[in-house]
């Protein structure tokens, strides 16, 4: 009997997972009634990663909203740089119950560079976002760099010979911009996750690393250097010591990350006011920063003009980067 | 520190601490049990429940789905011949076959034991030797771990059962199923055909749990013999013995628990190669490996004990470095985060009380583990007088219901119906399916390994042979894997005298 009850505990826990996902009553549901069901939040990535454990913290914060007071199903659909989660959001009804996020960086490399997308940059609705951090490029024991100079003109001296560790798409173009700007040569690793190329960075099987800010702290007293960011400004929240690229004189466009709340296209505005009324009302509870800063996470609210602005030059930029060095995403 | 230590304890211990433990313990084997359903899965589901816990708590609930979930796979693995996961998959080898001689209940023993010893091992081994441990992992690079890589598909040779040919055809598919999808160094896509589930690669539940489960129960249904599964346990059974049996093979518990922890230490790897490795690494030394595939002791503990020696192991780099060691400490990684807990160096100083809690709390679960393992094998073995009419319907649903979960994907559904089938065609023809397993869960690990090395030595400008070999940690694998294709090829040699 016991296992049976335990058996049925289970084939709920998944049915809840997978099965009822957000079927809310359509059409009928009147204009202030948002949400009547619960709705579903579209992860395009497997558990366990940055935009997954901020999301989560987001959807739970959101739950505990009076105003909403709806339970919110995360479902993490993992694979392709997020196409196949964006491709399942942008088939679902725009309803407002099923809603999601994508990664600025990722994205607009997998709009460019994704092979049979189903979606395009007009599919999705950009409704807020609420974060932003930048990679950072740390130098190994083994390599011994102090400055972002002294790696450079190492590198003049030796072309091809220093090897980087990136982890995705978006940081081998990051990578050619910079060997483009600073006249030098670099070997890229690719690796699976930043996980693995802090592990390269730190057994000294590479010299450099291309990885996101909050892996700045893990790294501490042990030997790495971290020489400069990607951020347009330095991140003085957590690394106020690293200067940013553009400071040590290399000047590559501002490459930030941050995490979008989307729709698929059609989306009722008032449903999209209410999600984003929601989420500007639970971020800005210092309760939330807190946590967010406890994630190493660095707050930052961008409502859906700014975000789409955002969103949409970073886009424009990367497209005429292609057209004009399409080498560089090879 | 000592308050640090004992307010750990007074958490571990408390009624809360013991009956979450338990929860975590149960649901874990019962996630392990189910094919299609494993660790990594129970880990992700459970996890909104640690918001609402006590960091300690929470933590401690998942080490404890964790630990309970690498044993969980060995019942299935023994009494339906369907191991869900890859961690399972060479006890079933031996498990099975000795449950049809009317040993399950034995057989059961020998792997809760195994799985105790394994578990004990290596949470003694990350409370002690962390620093160490995660040290020797970050002297792992690239051309270590391609060495590891090919020393766990030289392990192939060991389960090859009777044709050569049909050993290494099937691990070739294994291979070639690891290239599906978009490869991970150039980012380009190979073999997907335009599909865009396919371009993000097949994963490894919908394929073990095609061949393993599914083709099983086809295999069931064609019989069209409404019977009870297995024979029966005949005789009497006394748990004592199983433990004296079982601790007689010091030599078979030790190396598979060393090995299953370092495996386990290393990132990216996890208890699936662990217990391959242990598997292969048991057969060459046992003293009974004519009997490996038909039901031999040292063939279910090596790979039980290694993989759930892998538990502890797999905590050392993401609570010393904070890079998980497995897929599943991933995913409790990310529940850290969630509380605003950043694993890494810092860890063991801010949240001193978060890490000593899991470290005891783990060793707790060995013990629930132990005792759930020990008390349930007449219950599990009521399995067996089930009719497999009724069998069939509930490993079918709950098969494809493990597969969705994985990655709440329709599409896996499919992909595990058609493996399914493949593996009913592997066992008409008596080619072996475990080997397709070991082949897709290393091929893409050692493809990566590869050409990173070879990226790597070229930028060095050192000969790619070269700089994988004459490196002291790659000397010391190379060495096994010589060991590995000698006691290969010795065994074929006497196999064919015979």
């Amino acid at each position: 009997m016991k296992k049976f009850l335990a058996i049925g505990v289970i084939v709920a826990c998944v049915l809840m997972n997978g099965f009822s996902q957000g079927t809310g009553e359509k059409g009928e549901a009147k204009k202030t009634q948002y949400p009547t069901n619960k709705v579903e939040f579209i992860i395009p990535y497997s558990t366990g990663g940055g935009t997954d454990a901020l999301m989560r913290l987001l959807c739970s914060a959101m739950e505990q909203e009076t105003s909403w007071g709806q339970s919110i199903i995360v479902s993490n659909k993992g694979g392709g740089l997020g196409q196949v989660g964006l491709t399942e959001l942008n088939a679902a009804k725009p309803d407002g119950y099923t809603i999601g996020v994508l990664s600025n960086n990722d994205y607009t490399v997998l709009l460019l560079t994704g092979k049979n997308l189903s979606f395009g940059y007009d599919s999705f609705q950009y409704l807020c976002s609420i974060n932003t951090t930048a990679n950072v490029i740390m130098a190994s024991k083994q390599a011994g760099f102090k400055t972002f100079g002294e790696m450079v003109s190492y590198a003049k001296a030796n072309p091809g010979k220093l090897t980087v560790s990136i982890s995705g798409k978006n940081m081998a173009v990051q990578v050619a911009l910079i060997e483009r700007e600073a006249g030098i040569k670099l070997t890229q690793v690719m690796q699976t996750s930043g996980g693995e190329s802090l592990k390269t960075i730190l057994g000294g099987h590479t010299d450099l690393a291309i990885l996101d800010k909050k892996f700045v702290a893990q790294v501490a007293g042990q030997g790495i250097n971290t020489l400069a960011t990607f951020a347009s400004q330095r991140i003085k929240a957590v690394i106020p010591d690293v200067p940013t690229l553009k400071e040590c004189g290399y000047d590559i466009g501002t490459n930030e990350t941050y995490r979008v709340i989307i729709a698929p296209k059609g989306t009722p505005k008032e449903i999209c006011e209410k999600i984003v009324d929601t989420i500007k009302t639970v971020t800005d509870k210092q309760e939330f920063k807190d946590k967010m800063m406890k994630m190493d996470e660095i707050y930052l609210y961008r409502d859906t003009q700014l975000v789409n602005e955002t969103l949409g030059n970073e886009y424009k930029q990367l497209q005429q980067l292609y057209v004009t060095s399409p080498e560089l995403f090879k | 520190m000592q308050t640090i230590l004992f307010n750990a304890l007074a958490i571990v211990f408390s009624p809360m601490g013991l009956v979450i433990n338990t929860f975590g313990v149960v649901l874990g084997i019962l996630f392990g049990a189910m094919p299609g359903l494993n660790g990594v899965v129970g880990v992700a589901l459970l996890l909104p429940l640690t918001y609402k816990l006590r960091p300690e708590l929470g933590l401690m609930m998942l080490g404890g789905i964790y630990m309970g979930a690498s044993y969980g796979g060995s019942i299935s693995a023994i009494l339906l011949n369907c191991p869900g996961t890859g961690e399972a998959a060479c006890t079933a080898l031996n498990g099975n076959p000795m449950a049809k001689q009317g040993k399950a209940r034995e057989a059961l023993s020998y792997a809760i034991i195994a799985s105790w010893f394994g578990g004990v091992f290596g949470v003694v081994a990350m409370i002690l030797f962390t620093p160490a441990l995660s040290k020797m992992a970050l002297k792992f690079g690239p051309p270590e771990l391609f060495l590891v890589c090919i020393a766990g598909l030289a392990v192939v040779g060991s389960m090859m059962g009777k044709s050569i040919a049909k050993g290494f055809f099937s691990i070739a598919f294994g291979l070639l199923l690891s290239i599906v999808g978009m490869d991970k160094i150039s980012c380009n896509y190979r073999f997907t055909f335009n599909n865009m589930y396919l371009q993000s690669g097949l994963s490894l539940i919908p394929i073990s749990v095609g061949l393993f489960a599914i083709s099983e129960m086809l295999n069931l249904l064609t019989q069209q013999k409404d019977s009870q599964l297995i024979t029966e346990p005949t005789g009497a059974f006394h748990a004592r013995y199983s433990f004296q049996e079982v601790f007689h093979r010091k030599r078979i518990l030790l190396q598979s628990a060393i090995i299953g922890t370092i495996i386990g230490v290393l990132p990216g790897t996890g208890g699936a190669i662990a217990s391959f490795i242990a598997y292969g690494e048991a057969k060459r030394v046992s003293k009974q490996h004519e009997l490996f595939g038909k039901g031999a002791i040292d063939g279910i503990i090596a790979p039980e004990c290694a993989n759930n020696a892998a538990v502890g192991g797999s905590f050392v780099p993401l609570l010393s470095l904070g890079i998980p060691g497995s897929s599943t400490s991933a995913v409790i990684s990310g529940a850290l985060a969630i509380q605003g807990i950043i694993p890494g160096p810092r860890l063991i100083i801010d949240h001193a009380n978060v890490v000593y809690s899991l470290m005891f709390g783990l060793l707790v679960s060995t013990m629930i583990m132990l005792a759930m393992g020990i008390y349930g094998i007449k219950g599990f073995t009521k399995i067996l007088k089930v009719k497999t009419k009724y069998i069939i319907p509930a490993v079918l649903v709950f098969s494809l219901i493990g597969a969705y979960s994985s990655r709440n994907s329709i599409f896996d559904i499919l992909v595990t119906i058609v493996f399914g089938f493949i593996g009913l065609l592997f066992k008409r023809n008596q080619i072996p399916v475990a080997p397709t397993v070991l082949g897709f869960i290393l091929g893409s690990m050692t493809e990566q390994n590869l050409r990173q090395s070879i990226t790597i030595a070229a930028a060095k400008g050192i000969p790619i042979v070269k700089f994988i070999i004459f490196r002291p940690i790659s000397l010391v694998v190379l060495l096994l894997i010589v060991l590995l294709f000698w006691g290969n090829i010795k065994m074929i040699r006497m196999d064919k005298g015979e």
